[in-house]
């Protein structure tokens, strides 16, 4: 079998910039809604979404609405 | 107080010996057969970079004892953990149909650049001069684009064919438009790969890489399956 050639470790070849794009702009997000209560009352309806995105997310937002 | 939450994995897997965002211990959250990583704050951390080095530690951790998690998009914070553990539940199906994907393997990453300024310049026309300055300048800005957007299409060929049979999934990584960023990529992509088989697909991308000797190649990984999330 042949020797494969030298990879790089991440921070080799790929920026910081990739592990923040990474970080902020992918990955499962848990949505959905909860309620909180207090001894079986509904108090507060909240809405779970995500709150902050990647640069070019924000940039591109524009364009597809 | 509230849950800053890192990423989802099965109930079984051993807890991880890294701290998270500052420095705060790393609680695992069990939600039947599935477990929450998180920690406790007294305000959500908010996105610096130490913070988001932090998240990813704390996801890597879990593809260290090889037990790929579902990584989660920073900036998620539940109320409390019954909060938590609640909308965990109500997906179940989902986030174990997605360890069941993710088992064994990691994500890698291929980016392809162009040259040291092309992908920074500003394509965009000059607003000032004639009207036929500015007509001939937008038709050299659609050509450039569209020699781009061949040149594109060539070299993920090219990735394609090299790393066919050793990859379980792709996803190619949207490029935004040259000139809108200083980072613009040609085209990247992410590769889902099986533990198993990675001597075989780091020699593929090595076979990829001789095969564009006028571009540039990065490769990174691996990594937690972040691009692979449904």
């Amino acid at each position: 079998m042949s020797r494969p050639e030298r990879t790089h470790a991440p921070h080799d070849e790929l920026s910081l910039a990739e592990l923040v794009n990474r970080v902020l702009d992918r990955g499962a997000v848990i949505s959905g809604d909860v309620v909180i209560g207090v001894a079986g009352v509904d108090l507060v309806h909240v809405g779970l979404r995500l709150l902050i995105s990647s640069v070019e997310t924000m940039r591109q937002r524009p364009e597809r609405s | 107080m509230g849950l800053h939450a890192y990423c989802v994995v099965h109930a079984t897997s051993p807890a991880p010996a890294v701290a998270g965002i500052g420095g705060t211990p790393v609680i695992v959250l069990d939600a039947g057969a599935l477990a929450l990583w998180c920690t406790v704050h007294d305000a959500p951390p908010g996105p610096g970079i130490g913070a988001i080095r932090a998240h990813n530690a704390v996801i890597a951790a879990a593809m260290d004892i090889r037990h790929t998690p579902v990584p989660l998009r920073f900036g998620q914070w539940f109320i409390d953990a019954d909060a938590a553990r609640c909308l965990i539940l109500r997906d179940a199906a989902r986030w174990n149909r997605m360890l069941e994907r993710f088992a064994g393997k990691a994500e890698y990453g291929i980016r392809v650049d162009d040259g040291a300024g092309a992908a920074a310049r500003d394509m965009r026309p000059a607003r000032t001069g004639s009207g036929t300055a500015y007509m001939e300048a937008l038709a050299r800005r659609h050509g450039e684009q569209a020699e781009r957007r061949r040149l594109a299409a060539s070299a993920a060929a090219r990735i394609g064919a090299a790393t066919a049979g050793t990859v379980s999934d792709t996803r190619v990584i949207e490029t935004p438009p040259a000139g809108t960023t200083p980072r613009a990529h040609l085209v990247a992509v992410a590769h889902l790969v099986d533990r198993a088989r990675e001597r075989d697909y780091l020699e593929a991308v090595g076979a990829a890489r001789r095969s564009l000797p006028e571009l540039t190649v990065h490769h990174g990984g691996p990594w937690p399956p972040y691009s692979f999330v449904e």
